[in-house]
């Protein structure tokens, strides 16, 4: 597969167990390509954030994994082994975007039927405590609201002491608290040598977690690598600064992508941000907070996703 | 706070699968327990329709091998609502939530998730007949004995399975707010054409072999020594209803392991 952007293997990604990979995966639903010769390793101790625009195959690539669908061609392995096999699955958490638990049952309840799966489950009340949901204990689940249930999902997710644990949209609904609580949690999980899959819409929650970005557009790989390596890619920056000029003439200088007044600060994206220093000081001789940074990592998703289109 | 979470082990003892399995039928159970819209009207409405029907209507107008009929007959449709309604809806329901993908996804012991609905199913339809019988007692109009409740409800009970089958292919064939309406169609005209409230006339008599619940109905009418209504022949009964169980639950299990 031809990579447009390939990104050589960092520190993190040498030498370490692979958990899961797709190689050559090929899967068409009736006309419609959801993936095209899709080549993707998940490590061990590493979260990897799969992104892409809707349709480029990250639900596929995940149902794939965990045997909910099979391959028109290519291979998919779990821990190994073939995803059918429920071996391979005792050793992988998994959270759902639409999961619906039964509404009677209370959350100690659908904590213990999930543990019930593994061979070695957490004990509930660590489970409780690893998912700050111990207040939800002994609620009915169809009680609860919509982030409350996003946090008991995950409590089951990680129940089964998982060494690959798939979350899918994780953080919808939560609030900034709950949110936080559970970056914290992966950040451990990660940190004890578990591998983490995660799909996202908030691409400040990849740029915050992720070790490693995998960017899918059509069903195909266009980008991987570390978070400053998918930034890199866009050779585009982030100008910001207090000035009094108008934003409709910046919009007009050459190598300017974009330009909007924030809070009365210019935010200002160019690829070449020099130039565009020099012009903005000579216009603005009081301009004041000067600052430079790379694009953000959704700034560099929009221009791959673009690109690719 | 625990953050270390070592490797698992692959395997699982004998004795945690069956483990698994038992604390899937539990909460199955407690689910249903919990559910009014599926108590209400399956394990309370029989007894209460027998009481006003069976009891008040019919006590002491008629003879008492009657009552035996309609007694086995009220019995039959108790338990024949569980067992049709009590996997396919909520399959077609878990279904369209997401979470019987959840389910295939978690490491589950194969086939726990219907094999639990199955049990409890089962469970619930002998409950439901039980509630019939006690209605029965407790209003001093019991027309069978002990052995021969014993037996009826033994061979109702292992009928029902036929049913549950039968759900289930519904289940598996259509969506959550589709199921209820598809299952209705199959239940009211079987608990009509089965002759379960009154004798068939002669010319729906021979369409009453396609339900399962009158091959229910014969034979434990057979195997209770009810009456001398049970005139099918109980091996073809008992052949209708295997061909009916491993037809349709094949059908479905197959379905369910290709698309979910």
């Amino acid at each position: 597969m031809s990579d447009p952007h390939p990104i050589q293997p960092t520190r993190q990604t040498l030498s370490v167990e692979i958990l899961a990979r797709l190689a050559d995966v090929h899967k068409r639903y009736g006309s419609t390509v959801a993936l095209a010769g899709l080549t993707l390793d998940v490590r061990q101790g590493e979260l990897l954030a799969l992104l892409g625009p809707n349709g480029a195959g990250k639900s596929t690539a995940i149902a794939l994994w965990l045997g909910l669908t099979q391959p028109d061609s290519g291979s998919v392995r779990l821990l190994g082994r073939s995803p059918l096999e429920v071996e391979s699955r005792r050793c992988v958490g998994v959270m759902m975007q639409e999961a619906g638990l039964t509404p009677e049952l209370r959350v100690r309840e659908l904590i213990d039927l999930a543990a019930s799966y593994y061979p070695s489950p957490l004990p509930l009340k660590d489970v409780l405590a690893l998912t700050r949901t111990e207040a939800l204990a002994s609620r009915r689940y169809g009680k609860l609201s919509g982030g409350q249930k996003r946090q008991v999902q995950f409590a089951l997710a990680v129940c089964g002491r998982p060494r690959l644990l798939f979350l899918d949209e994780p953080t919808v609904g939560l609030d900034i608290q709950a949110r936080e609580t559970m970056w914290r949690t992966v950040r451990d999980l990660v940190a004890s040598g578990c591998a983490i899959v995660l799909t996202t819409h908030y691409l400040e929650e990849a740029q915050t977690l992720a070790d490693r970005v995998a960017v899918l557009a059509r069903g195909r790989l266009i980008a991987s690598g570390t978070v400053d390596e998918i930034r890199s890619v866009v050779g585009r920056k982030q100008i910001r600064c207090s000035s009094v000029i108008d934003v409709a003439e910046i919009s007009r200088w050459p190598s300017v992508v974009g330009a909007a007044r924030d809070a009365g600060r210019l935010q200002i994206t160019a690829t070449d941000a020099e130039d565009v220093v020099r012009r903005l000081l000579a216009a603005d001789a009081h301009l004041r907070d000067l600052e430079i940074r790379h694009a953000g990592l959704s700034e560099a998703f929009a221009e791959l996703t673009k690109e690719a289109a | 706070m625990p953050t270390s979470l070592p490797i698992s082990s692959r395997s699982m003892s004998a004795s945690r699968v069956l483990r698994a399995y038992l604390i899937e039928a539990k909460y199955e159970f407690l689910h249903k327990l919990r559910t009014p819209m599926f108590v209400i009207p399956f394990l309370l409405l029989p007894g209460g329709l027998y009481l006003l029907i069976g009891l008040l209507v019919l006590h002491g107008h008629v003879a008492s091998a009657v009552v035996a009929l309609m007694l086995a007959g009220f019995c039959v449709f108790a338990a024949a609502g569980p067992a049709l309604f009590g996997i396919g809806c909520p399959l077609a329901l878990e279904r369209d939530s997401g979470l019987f993908t959840l389910k295939r996804a978690l490491p589950a012991p194969k086939g726990a998730y219907l094999v639990a609905k199955t049990i409890v199913a089962v469970a619930f339809a002998a409950l439901a007949m039980g509630t019939v019988f006690v209605t029965a007692r407790f209003a001093g109009n019991m027309p069978l004995n002990a052995s021969q409740v014993f037996a009826f409800a033994a061979v109702t009970v292992a009928g029902t399975v036929s049913l549950c089958a039968l759900g289930l292919w519904i289940g598996v064939h259509s969506s959550g707010a589709a199921a209820p309406g598809l299952t209705q169609l199959i239940y009211l005209p079987m608990l009509y054409l089965s002759g379960l409230f009154f004798p068939l006339p002669k010319t729906l008599l021979s369409w009453a072999a396609i339900w399962p619940a009158f091959h229910i109905e014969q034979l434990a009418l057979r195997a209770g020594h009810v009456g001398q209504s049970a005139f099918f022949d109980p091996k073809l009964s008992i052949a209708i209803l295997f061909a009916i169980t491993t037809v349709f639950g094949g059908l479905a299990m197959r379905r369910l392991a290709r698309a979910g």
